[in-house]
């Protein structure tokens, strides 16, 4: 009886675990600010908007299965930062409804990121390959020269 | 097996499983602002040089300025100096040469009966940021003793500008 109980714990805990709500993002951005993006040379300022490519972050939402009873879900979404200029400000949106037997909508138009928890999207059961970009604005020649950065945190919530 | 370590077996896989189903994940944003010091300064009409009645001096002034345009981002303040070099200042005449950058440091003489001065601060306290459009006028005499103006002889003589915290 022993023997059964500790074989059948595992399969019991790894099913669990399938059934936990879980979010993966692949994806990071880089951008690099120079000269040559100075809006028209010498005696002008800098360009102050740079956006990512349309599918710089992947998400992947698991953990809400694939059957026709639609589990419903929420990311939201936040920053961590490491070094960042208060000027600077950080946008994402969602740019495909990726795969999956639910649904997804909102979060398609650019909303800001802050340091606190804000709902990005809504969907339902597993989604995979959905896509986001990302934009970041207020770059000018009064930032100092440095390297800023800050983590996109996605947050799946189970509701 | 006793139950007691089936459950320990079980407290440690568990942990383990919900660990490989992370409620958040992140990707990063990363924004590197390189140095900007980005320095134009267009060049000034040509100088015709009139004699000074009752003396052998002549003068002029750039018939239309120059335009200084400069961009930083550096974190101290810039300046921004004049100056002909060697290379800059053709032999053979007594020129001397003054420069006035607009809302700078006033006129400075970059060149003095054909000799050269060094470099000379036009403006300073340049806070990060961009300065559009500033008006470089030169002015400039010289002598029939010294600069072959009968001949319509043109100097042209390049002025080096140069920025610094």
């Amino acid at each position: 009886m022993r023997w059964i109980l500790l074989l059948l714990m595992p399969v019991f805990y790894c099913s669990l675990a399938a059934q936990t709500p879980s979010i993966r993002v692949r994806g990071n951005w880089s951008e690099r600010v120079n000269e040559a993006d100075l809006t028209a040379g010498a005696g002008s300022d800098l360009e102050s908007t740079y956006t990512s490519t349309n599918g710089q972050y992947t998400l992947r939402i698991t953990g809400f299965g694939n059957t026709a009873v639609q589990d419903a879900w929420r990311v939201d979404v936040r920053k961590n930062d490491t070094n960042w200029d208060t000027a600077l400000k950080l946008f994402v949106k969602r740019t495909s409804n990726g795969f999956g037997t639910g649904t997804v909508s909102g979060g398609t138009t650019f909303q800001e990121v802050t340091n606190t928890d804000k709902t990005f999207f809504n969907g339902s059961n597993d989604r995979s390959f959905l896509r986001v970009q990302a934009r970041v604005t207020g770059v000018s020649l009064t930032i100092p020269p440095a390297v800023y950065s800050t983590a996109i945190v996605f947050t799946i919530v189970d509701i | 097996m006793t139950p007691f370590r089936v459950l320990l077996s079980s407290a440690i896989i568990l942990p383990i499983s919900l660990l490989l189903a992370a409620k958040s994940d992140t990707g990063n944003v990363r924004i590197n602002i390189r140095e900007v010091d980005a320095l134009d300064v267009s060049n000034p009409g040509v100088i015709s040089m009139d004699g000074v009645s009752g003396s052998n001096i002549f003068n002029g002034t750039s018939a239309s300025p120059g335009k200084l345009n400069y961009s930083h981002n550096g974190p101290k303040t810039k300046k921004i100096s004049a100056e002909v070099r060697p290379a800059g200042n053709p032999s053979g005449h007594d020129i001397s040469l003054t420069i006035n950058v607009a809302g700078g440091a006033g006129i400075q003489t970059i060149l003095s009966n054909g000799n050269i001065q060094g470099a000379k601060t036009v403006l300073s306290g340049i806070t990060p940021g961009k300065v559009t459009d500033k008006d470089v006028q030169y002015a400039a005499t010289c002598t029939t003793d010294g600069t072959p103006l009968d001949t319509d002889t043109d100097f042209v003589i390049r002025v080096t500008f140069t920025t610094t915290e």
